[in-house]
């Protein structure tokens, strides 16, 4: 640690609530950083041993002696009425309400919902803390400079604004959400309680009645299987021996999806050679006749890991594609953007409707086609002249 | 109170001594005598210690109950979860059928004890059946499962009041990660994919938005313009002239930071989003992928990203560039065979060339970023990977204006980096163009022509229309 100037006895420049500086030399390390006083409203008397916004409980430690020490002020004066001076009453008197008043001017952070300090603090100790800085329990990172309070202010000004806004904003949409939900809800109970029937009769082995009980068990599956520690594995004797909240939490479900859908994009373009281009008309010719014996795959493989050249190119027969929109959530999303009109079934596409679809069409035009049939019911038909081959 | 605490006190140390010698019983009837007749002041202040020790404790307890993780399962709940967990495991030789059998039930179970469903607890055992469905090779359900757990979140985020405000990050950063999870098992239907991952990053930008201002306005321009594309049907072709690429040489700190506007859920929102991308290249949206891939970057740098992802991401605008402007190419052809008015071929061309420009702004500042970076950071993930793509994506673009030397040196150079940092899908596909090159400039040579440029241009105009684009998309899962 180094040493802590009050402020007010270095330069000036700052005159804001929280950006009170005075050098410190850093220990250890030789780069010498700024200390700036923790935020706060409340526990300034405790001038720069205000602890870091996210350090709840030595908040509360400070709070807490704060309040008695008020307290304690108040009720001194009011027991030693007649023996005190006039100049004890006055200090006990104004000391104390001013630290209960203070501290009444704190508690506050620690009802509302959202504290733009508190974020901060905890954002910048969880940094510090990934590149192995020296991070302090009290203060948080040594080498951290917190907003000052007119921005404090201006992010809960925004905060409550934005609130209030976007409360407006999903209400009118809440209903459609609440809809699929229940809808899937529903799917789902029905057929987890059918699958449950099966597993529950024990002369009939599951795996017959899996769509793909060949390969019963599937191994390309990369998540790891259910972890348990070490120095907990003899204690696991039998089913009853799990002490289940330790084992839960080591192989939390959600942390086990967090890292099992952790992506790397990279995006490698190719130079057209002009030989290639003579290949890919040949491999379109090729394409093309697969499809006429119905055997292309419309299928894009993005799943685990797909590594490949993705060709986009039309096929001559149309294929038809369903999408069942309650199962993807956006329904209304589709259909408010096809306009009614575009949807009957000889229409031939025009350019806005395939890019609606997302194809790479723009070049192309009228190669491409399209019929759509829309009923009142969230079931929306596509048929489109649109394929994608991976190879 | 102070008598009474201490009697009790002493009438514990009793407990614990089944006989005590006269001399500690007279010890303590002197120093409950010596206590009581001490002076008041002085109890005040034990009494006050005591107070705030108690509300001390008061006050750690609910930050514990608050923040220390625990689960509340029922106790049957929790036999069941049990039994599912011992079939999983290697104890129970890997039997995920009989796991699913115990979680299912276990959800049935905790379903009719009315178990809030998004709490942890309801949506960590649909997890659990989500996981052994994969497993099992049923991903169908799988992806039922996990669409309940999305659709439930969104409904629960847009009911106003539903969550309560400090969890909401919480509850949005699962949400992308469920999200993330069904557009892998929905691989067949990207259009689908595209529409469910952008109504959830409203979602989640909606509340970085409430965290920051000037996020707001970043954000509140992108989905303005996602809006606009929706109404009108049809989307912008990326506007080039205006496309704003965050990360300038040389002026990389213009972009405030503002990292914990978007904690806790910064990686899954930017991973979601890259998936997006993708999705919207595989499918031939380029105009929806620049536009994504742009906002991504700038407030990748708004978010204090590592510096390597944020290269990385830089990369891919660069690249998602190049391929807008072969797509420029393939209409400015397509209007030179159509036979449209020279207005439209002209357009279409210098689209073409500002495309091209930008990709190789793009890539040029990742080098030159990269170059500033102080050396350990250097060696930080996705850094040389950037660097190495960069050089090659500059030697591709080389190849595309017919500077055939540089384009060579660029692609060695791109193929040693690639080399070294192991990135091998990179070192495959460099070795393929150098391999392409050498093969033009020897058909080069033998041809009576000497103008490369004019040779290669003829090439480039022999196929007429191109319905292709050619890209490679890895897509791996970062282990």
């Amino acid at each position: 640690m180094g040493l802590y100037i009050p402020p007010g006895s270095s330069n000036g420049g700052n005159s804001n609530d929280s950006g009170k500086k005075a050098p410190i030399k850093g220990d250890g390390n030789e780069k010498s950083f700024t200390f700036y006083t923790r935020p706060s409203i409340g526990l300034k008397i405790w001038g720069p041993l205000v602890p870091a916004a996210d350090n709840l409980p030595a908040i509360g430690i400070l709070l807490g002696i704060q309040t008695v020490m008020g307290s304690m002020m108040i009720r001194n004066l009011r027991k030693q009425w007649r023996t005190s001076s006039i100049f004890s009453k006055v200090v006990n008197a104004g000391a104390g309400t001013y630290l209960l008043y203070k501290a009444g001017l704190e508690i506050p952070r620690f009802i509302l919902p959202y504290d733009p300090w508190y974020d901060e603090a905890k954002s910048a100790r969880d940094k510090a803390i990934r590149n192995n800085e020296s991070v302090n329990w009290w203060f948080g990172p040594w080498d951290f400079k917190p907003m000052t309070l007119q921005e404090w202010n201006a992010k809960l000004d925004n905060w409550i604004e934005e609130e209030s806004e976007s409360d407006e904003e999903f209400s009118q949409v809440n209903h459609e959400f609440k809809k699929v939900y229940l809808k899937l809800k529903q799917i789902n109970r029905a057929k987890n309680s059918k699958i449950l029937d099966e597993l529950r009769q024990t002369s009939r082995d599951f795996k017959y009645i899996l769509p793909n009980y060949q390969n019963f068990i599937n191994a390309q599956l990369e998540r790891p299987n259910l972890y348990i520690p070490e120095d907990l594995e003899p204690f696991i004797t039998s089913d009853e021996s799990i002490a289940l909240d330790e084992l839960w939490d080591i192989n939390d479900p959600w942390e086990a999806l967090g890292k099992d859908v952790d992506y790397i994009v990279r995006i490698i373009p190719k130079f057209r050679w002009p030989d290639d281009r003579l290949k890919l008309e040949q491999a379109k010719l090729v394409d093309l006749k697969s499809n006429d014996s119905g055997k292309s795959s419309d299928k894009l493989n993005l799943s685990n890991s797909f590594d490949g050249v993705i060709l986009v190119q039309k096929i001559s027969k149309p294929k038809a594609q369903t999408i069942e929109l309650d199962s993807i959530l956006v329904g209304t999303d589709i259909i408010s953007s096809i306009p009614n009109s575009s949807l009957s079934c000889e229409m031939t596409c025009s350019e806005s409707s395939i890019v609606m679809i997302g194809s790479y069409g723009n070049s192309i035009g009228s190669d491409f086609s399209m019929a759509s049939r829309s009923r009142p019911s969230t079931l929306l038909e596509f048929k489109i002249n649109f394929g994608i081959t991976a190879s | 109170m102070f008598r009474t605490l201490n009697r009790t006190k002493f009438g514990l140390s009793k407990a614990t001594i089944p006989k005590p010698s006269r001399q500690v019983q007279r010890f303590a009837s002197q120093f409950n005598r010596h206590q009581q007749y001490s002076n008041p002041r002085r109890r005040n202040w034990t009494n006050t210690l005591l107070l705030s020790f108690a509300g001390l404790s008061i006050t750690g307890l609910g930050l514990w109950w608050i923040y220390w993780p625990h689960h509340t399962f029922s106790s049957s709940v929790a036999k069941l979860l049990r039994k599912g967990l011992w079939a999983e495991s290697e104890k129970g030789k890997f039997d995920y059928q009989t796991a699913l059998k115990f979680y299912l039930e276990a959800l049935e179970l905790a379903e009719s004890e009315n178990l809030d469903n998004i709490s942890d607890e309801l949506t960590g055992i649909q997890l659990k059946i989500g996981e052994m469905y994969e497993r099992l090779h049923m991903n169908n359900e799988a992806l039922m499962t996990y669409s309940e757990i999305a659709a439930a979140y969104l409904d629960a985020l847009t009911t106003p009041g539903r969550v309560a405000s400090h969890s909401r990050p919480h509850i949005v950063q699962k949400d992308l990660r469920v999200v993330v999870k069904i557009v892998e098992l929905n691989s067949s239907n990207p259009h689908a994919s595209k529409m469910l991952l952008m109504t959830h990053f409203l979602i989640a930008q909606d509340e970085v938005s409430k965290r920051s201002a000037y996020v707001s306005d970043m954000i509140k321009s992108e989905k303005f313009g996602v809006y606009e594309e929706i109404e009108s049907g049809k989307p912008k072709i990326a506007n080039v002239e205006d496309s704003k690429i965050a990360l300038k040489e040389d002026e990389k700190s213009h972009i405030p930071k503002n990292r914990e506007a978007w904690e806790p859920f910064r990686d899954e929102l930017f991973n979601a989003r890259d998936l997006y991308v993708a999705i919207c290249m595989s499918t031939g949206d380029l105009a929806g992928a620049v536009r994504a891939k742009i906002a991504t970057t700038e407030w990748m740098l708004n978010a204090d990203c590592e510096p390597g992802e944020i290269l990385m991401s830089q990369t891919n605008l660069g690249s998602i560039m190049y391929l807008q402007a072969e797509e420029y190419e393939v209409k400015e052809y397509y209007n030179i065979k159509a036979k449209t008015s020279q207005q439209e071929i002209d357009e279409a061309k210098s689209n073409k060339e500002k495309c091209l420009e930008l990709s190789s702004q793009c890539y040029e500042s990742v080098l030159k970023f990269a170059k500033s970076l102080p050396s350990n950071l250097r060696r930080e993930g996705n850094v040389e990977e950037s660097i190495a793509l960069s050089t090659y994506g500059l030697g591709v673009i080389y190849l595309q204006i017919g500077k055939l030397d540089e384009a060579k040196n660029l692609l060695r150079e791109s193929r040693l980096r690639a080399k070294g940092s192991g990135f091998n899908d990179l070192v495959v596909e460099a070795e393929r163009e150098l391999a392409k090159l050498t093969k033009e400039v020897e058909k080069l040579e033998k041809s009576d022509s000497h103008d490369e440029l004019d040779r290669m241009q003829k090439l480039l105009l022999a196929s007429e229309n191109q319905p292709a684009i050619e890209l490679d998309i890895q897509l791996a899962k970062n282990r």
